[in-house]
């Protein structure tokens, strides 16, 4: 169930929230995790095992993270975290990169001359495994490490890891962070009312721009890459740029606000990203929890900083990268991303950082040509988009069809929602209603985003969320 | 901390009275269809599930507007105004029924592009693409993303001249010695025989103010596999039903049927995947393909100059 739909709006949400709110406050998380439940479900109802997948891996981690507890010795616990982690990782690579591994080690024995065939399974992404995945392994780790107390209530473990506003698209909370929040929430007109708002705002910016762009580069995607000018070429990659960005920022304030609503405080995802002016200010404020889980499972368990820093970079990139997806063009990104990072560590971030101007010229560029690498998986089809970006490196010249007119036409079409979205990308418009959000106007608008939103779904402009494969 | 206009929960407050307004404006309509939309989508689920056949005679269930990606109008809205603007009109496309009189039927030939100097295109989102991407030289092109036949006569559109008109003054103003008609995808989910009837309404006029102009019916492009089997309106069942009363429509002496899907379709009768990225349109390089083997199909009264001066020849006005 996709958050911008009248199946969650007007059917699930208010339902979920009369009980919820009608319900004692001991049952609270029990009404949660069966709504998470339902709504989970719903998400997979034409492949219904992979609910018990998942609540297969609450009941793995939770069993881990018990014996753990009551382990004497450091090997016990060592067991025990490598039991869990197994199961996680194990079902991570089985249902994503098991494919992805069958189908190189097949091309590459055949390349060999050994005739290899691996099976490839075919098999559907259950949706927010990635996430869900990374959240519940983050508890397990921090109760190896000491940092919190196993969870012995199989409901409250299990309603922090599927509560539904952050199950399938995050942000992923550590279990750390949430605790406090677990038993004791404050039930308050605050919290809906801020709830609601972050929600109606997360909304808008996914159906009134994210979605109106979107439909831009699928446009593109439609025309064909070899029969579009170099103009629109950087039109649709700019589109692609704002769709992922207030697509995923849209739904985590969605989910911030949904948490709010039950007095959860999810962390935020996004700080103004294109604002950055390095590759590596954009991945503290991209996606920040990821980032985050990276940071503290991976990076500094490594070393860090301190030992092996280009190793440890390298590993966390390309791991980034696949994150992602189980294909080639995002181990590329992951290392796209990698090489940038580590030239701006050797001295071109001092550069950037010298004149502002140039942080945001070089950000300019490099932040379309990495979501290009992003967006397009098949290698071929990237050569060609690049080719239609910078056309004075093609031998032949022109592309194959071009409608001269194409940046025009499509400029004019989504004119709009290309200029609301640049204008929301420097966080100026926030600042504004944050600073007037006492204000009946601030509220009077609010309530016109909603109905706009609610037009905008009804008149079909409904895509499907980028992050969703994960 | 300031005090908050309209109190601590003046959002929350006028959203939910604004709700309150809209359900009981909209409410039981949209409760009822969205109900009855969940009933029936439990019964697909299960059909598809645990039946694991889909039934033969599935119901096409009349849907309020097509599901391309496009704002669309309201059917009833369409409906009525557009019974305003087509004054009913005796003659109706025949079929086969027509006298067989002394008459010489037209020949197909390969036109180079000047052929389509007096041409008109009348389309959707397809024609659209022949103009942007293909080769139709001179043509005059009256086309736009989610045109249907029940709003083709209301619509504006902007001409070769650069100036806006509509269809019937595009029709009127100048005579056209072919008329190229692409329609019918987009009103997939009204109900058949309606559309079926305009579609004779439209040929009727286009035949009542151009009485020496072919006029060419070509057949909807089919969409992929994929994309036909995840809807049961939008498939290609529905298409070539649709595309055979096309068919019938034509008489074969001034009114052709054209089916380009030879040149997309794979061997089960659907859109090729290599020739499209989104399962409905193909791509642009492919439009110049298209019109060539328009070209190919032309057609000119025998004894006339190929392609150039229409209604020198026999025509017959369709009764």
């Amino acid at each position: 169930m996709v958050f911008s739909s009248f199946t969650f709006l007007f059917y699930f949400l208010p339902v979920f929230l009369l009980l919820y709110f009608l319900a004692p406050t001991t049952w609270k998380n029990a009404v949660l995790f069966a709504a998470s439940l339902f709504f989970y479900w719903y998400g997979v109802r034409e492949h219904p095992v992979y609910l018990f997948l998942m609540l297969l891996s609450i009941l793995v981690n939770g069993i881990a993270a018990r014996c753990m507890m009551r382990c004497k010795g450091e090997r016990g616990r060592k067991i025990c975290l490598a039991a869990g982690m197994l199961w996680n990782l194990g079902c991570l690579f089985v249902f994503k990169y098991v494919d992805f591994v069958s189908d190189n080690l097949n091309l590459l024995f055949g390349r060999m001359g050994v005739e290899m065939r691996l099976p490839v399974l075919h098999l559907v992404l259950p949706i927010g495994i990635s996430f869900y995945t990374f959240q519940i392994s983050s508890y397990l780790i921090d109760v190896y490490l000491g940092r919190v107390a196993a969870e012995y209530s199989f409901l409250t473990l299990g309603t922090y890891l599927c509560m539904f506003p952050q199950l399938i698209a995050g942000p992923i909370v550590t279990y750390s962070q949430i605790r406090s929040r677990m038993w004791v929430r404050a039930v308050s007109y605050e919290n809906v009312e801020e709830g609601l708002r972050e929600f109606t705002i997360g909304l808008a910016l996914k159906v009134l721009i994210a979605n109106r762009v979107g439909n831009l580069w699928t446009q593109v995607n439609a025309i064909g890459f070899e029969s579009i000018s170099c103009p629109l070429a950087w039109l649709g990659i700019a589109a692609f740029t704002f769709q992922i960005y207030f697509d995923f920022y849209g739904y985590s304030l969605m989910a911030k606000g949904l948490g709010r609503m039950m007095g959860f405080d999810f962390p935020d995802n996004f700080r103004n990203p294109y604002l950055s002016r390095s590759m590596t200010e954009f991945w503290r404020r991209w996606h920040m929890t990821l980032g985050g889980w990276f940071r503290e499972y991976v990076y500094i368990p490594l070393g860090g900083n301190r030992k092996h820093q280009v190793r440890n970079l390298f590993l966390v990139w390309m791991l980034t990268g696949l994150w992602h997806g189980a294909a080639w063009n995002f181990v590329l990104w992951g290392f796209f991303l990698f090489t940038l990072i580590m030239l701006e560590k050797w001295g071109l971030k001092k550069v950037l950082e010298g004149l502002p101007v140039l942080g945001h010229l070089y950000m300019l560029l490099v932040i379309p040509l990495s979501w290009l690498l992003f967006a397009v998986t098949d290698m071929g089809q990237f050569a060609v988009y690049l080719s239609r970006l910078f056309p004075f490196f093609e031998r032949s010249g022109s592309g194959v069809t071009v409608f001269a007119g194409d940046f025009l036409k499509y400029g004019r079409i989504y004119f709009w929602p290309l200029l609301a979205a640049l204008l929301c990308c420097s966080g100026v418009p926030r600042k504004l209603y944050d600073a007037g959000k006492d204000t009946l106007a601030a509220t009077a608008g609010l309530v016109v985003l909603f109905w706009a939103c609610v037009y905008c779904m009804y008149l079909g402009l409904d895509d499907p969320f980028l992050y969703y494969q994960f | 901390m300031k005090k908050r206009r309209g109190g601590k929960c003046s959002y929350t407050i006028s959203l939910t009275a604004s709700l309150a307004v809209a359900a009981m404006v909209w409410g039981p309509d949209f409760f009822s269809e969205g109900i009855q939309g969940a009933a029936s989508d439990f019964e697909q689920f299960v059909q598809r599930v645990w039946v694991e056949s889909k039934s033969g005679e599935q119901e096409m269930p009349e849907e309020k507007e097509p599901a391309e990606s496009r704002i669309e109008e309201v059917p009833e809205e369409n409906i009525a105004v557009a019974e305003e603007d087509i004054t009913a009109s005796e003659e109706t496309v025949s079929v086969r029924e027509e006298k067989a009189e002394e008459e010489v039927l037209p020949e197909l030939y390969e036109a180079d592009v000047s052929y389509f100097d007096d041409a008109l295109f009348i389309g959707d989102s397809r024609t659209v693409g022949l103009l942007e991407y293909g080769n139709l030289g001179n043509a005059e092109v009256v086309a736009d993303s989610g045109m249907n036949v029940y709003k083709i006569f209301r619509k504006e559109f902007v001409t070769a001249s650069g100036e806006k008109k509509r269809l019937e003054t595009v029709l009127t103003e100048r005579q056209f010695g072919k008329v190229y008609l692409m329609m019918g995808i987009n009103e997939l989910g009204y109900d058949f025989e309606h559309t079926v009837s305009k579609y004779r309404d439209l040929i009727g006029k286009i035949r009542e103010w151009q009485p020496e102009a072919l006029i060419f019916l070509e057949a909807n492009l089919h969409i992929t596999e994929r994309k036909s089997a995840a809807s049961p309106v939008y498939n290609n069942e529905n298409i070539n039903r649709f595309n055979e009363a096309l068919a019938d429509m034509a008489d074969e002496r001034t009114i052709f049927y054209l089916d380009a899907n030879e040149l997309f379709d794979d061997e089960r009768g659907s859109l090729s995947e290599t020739c499209t990225t989104d399962d409905t349109h193909v791509l642009a390089r492919y439009y110049p393909d298209w019109s060539a083997w328009i070209l190919k199909h032309a057609r000119t009264i025998p004894g006339q100059e190929s392609g150039q001066e229409p209604g020198m020849g026999e025509s017959e006005p369709v009764s």
